[in-house]
């Protein structure tokens, strides 16, 4: 879509839907990466590890713009962290 | 939920003789903030609906105006959500800091400050924060507190609680775990033996509350195993976001209403415990990366972890299941009740 749509504002949930927070004042020059890392802190969630996002059933690549992805204004994007667990 | 404080809290961590090897600002308020929000409608001091918007974080300080060390702090809530203000006060003590202890002092030994074996004493000061200085972020963030997801359900008479040890804590709260979810379980395990990986899944069911007898109780109702995009290993497995993300659309697709409410992994015993009936060896234990695990993935203060394998009195072939929980801020050993199936 195109890259000139107004986007303003993302939502963010954590995978299980109990944590939720926004990011407004966006331009949509701003990547995922930087959208995740503003929504992380603001959602509570420990920083100490990564978080993979995605919107409905696209998975987002870090490094591509807001603007240029086709998100619709006020788009809700899930978190989802990348962790290890186990008996080590 | 806000956190207002005048104060930044800091732990000292030092040597046995009182010799300061670091400081570092404690940076998880927010989880004892939720744990407070949670205490207070368990104890029905707050609705089970509340959204309270702010916490107050006050010292509790050794020598008030002498001395910046503390014995804990307390958060005050206020609550008006249904109409009616609630207030709530909770007090948390310094064993509360067990995990910002533990990764000050990991930090400490990944710099070569402190050998593995050196154990420390730390110590809690509140400092006042220093004038922000003007708000230069360009971008806005709003966070929004979500009511924890609390029906109503009257609780079922209780069996004792399953106690896999002597240690496990009560909480404020019943966790019940249903029957078939405790077979599926030991089946897993004792197939995650087989092959020789550790197994692992979702935990799914109900958070209730019972308006006669208030009490809130959690209701384990099934598990769903994690089958996207899992690295298994002996001793490890890695969740992806997509391993996450697939089972929350399996529990959406099983069209039960049930919430995810906690995760479950096995720790298999080895070929030797198998092949010996005398075999002492325990694999029940919740490993610093399964609280990393935890933390990251399962942080609202309801959410359990149940760890299955090898109990250090029981044979290989006979799984044992500890849980593990949220109290006050920290990640314990908890009790649970089986749950005979209904009807």
């Amino acid at each position: 879509m195109s890259a000139t749509m107004t986007l303003n504002s993302l939502r963010g949930t954590d995978w299980t839907g109990q944590r939720r927070a926004r990011v407004s004042q966006l331009t949509g020059s701003e990547t995922v990466g930087e959208v995740v890392d503003e929504l992380v802190p603001v959602m509570h969630l420990p920083s100490n590890v990564p978080y993979a996002a995605r919107y409905g059933s696209t998975k987002l690549n870090r490094s591509e713009r807001v603007g240029d992805i086709g998100l619709p204004d006020d788009a809700e994007l899930t978190l989802a962290p990348e962790v290890s667990a186990g008996n080590g | 939920m806000r956190l207002i404080t005048d104060y930044q809290l800091i732990l000292d961590i030092l040597t046995p003789e009182g010799r300061e090897l670091g400081q570092t600002p404690v940076q998880v308020l927010e989880r004892y903030v939720e744990d407070a929000r949670f205490s207070g409608i368990c104890s029905h001091a707050l609705p089970p609906s509340c959204i309270a918007g702010a916490a107050t974080l006050v010292p509790l300080w050794r020598q008030a105006g002498v001395d910046p060390s503390l014995t804990g702090f307390r958060l005050d809530l206020v609550c008006d959500c249904d109409g009616t203000s609630h207030r709530f006060s909770k007090s948390y003590g310094l064993t509360a800091l067990q995990r910002p202890v533990q990764h000050a002092t990991a930090l400490l030994r990944d710099k070569g400050q402190l050998q593995l074996a050196e154990s420390v004493r730390y110590r809690l000061c509140a400092f006042r924060t220093p004038a922000a200085p003007g708000n230069n972020r360009r971008l806005r963030r709003t966070s929004e507190v979500m009511p924890y997801p609390l029906q109503p359900q009257s609780l079922p008479p209780l069996v004792p609680p399953d106690r896999s040890a002597s240690e496990a804590m009560t909480s404020a709260f019943s966790v019940l775990l249903s029957e078939q979810t405790r077979r599926d379980l030991e089946e897993e395990t004792l197939r995650s033996i087989e092959v020789g990986t550790e197994q692992a899944g979702m935990l799914v069911g109900h958070l209730r509350h019972d308006p006669h007898r208030q009490q809130v109780f959690l209701h384990i109702t099934a598990q769903v195993l994690a089958d996207t995009q899992v690295e298994r290993q002996m001793m490890a497995f890695h969740f992806h976001a997509e391993t996450f993300l697939a089972a929350r659309d399996a529990i959406r697709l099983r069209a039960q209403g049930e919430h995810i409410i906690g995760w479950w992994h096995s720790h298999p015993s080895c070929q030797a415990c198998l092949q010996r009936q005398d075999c002492t060896v325990s694999t029940l234990f919740f490993s610093e990366q399964d609280c990393l695990v935890h933390e990251a993935a399962f942080n609202q203060p309801y959410m359990v972890a149940i760890v299955t394998g090898k109990a250090s009195e029981r044979q290989a072939r006979k799984p044992a299941i500890q849980m593990f929980g949220w109290q006050d801020g920290c990640i314990v050993q908890r009790d649970y009740h089986c749950m005979p199936p209904s009807g």
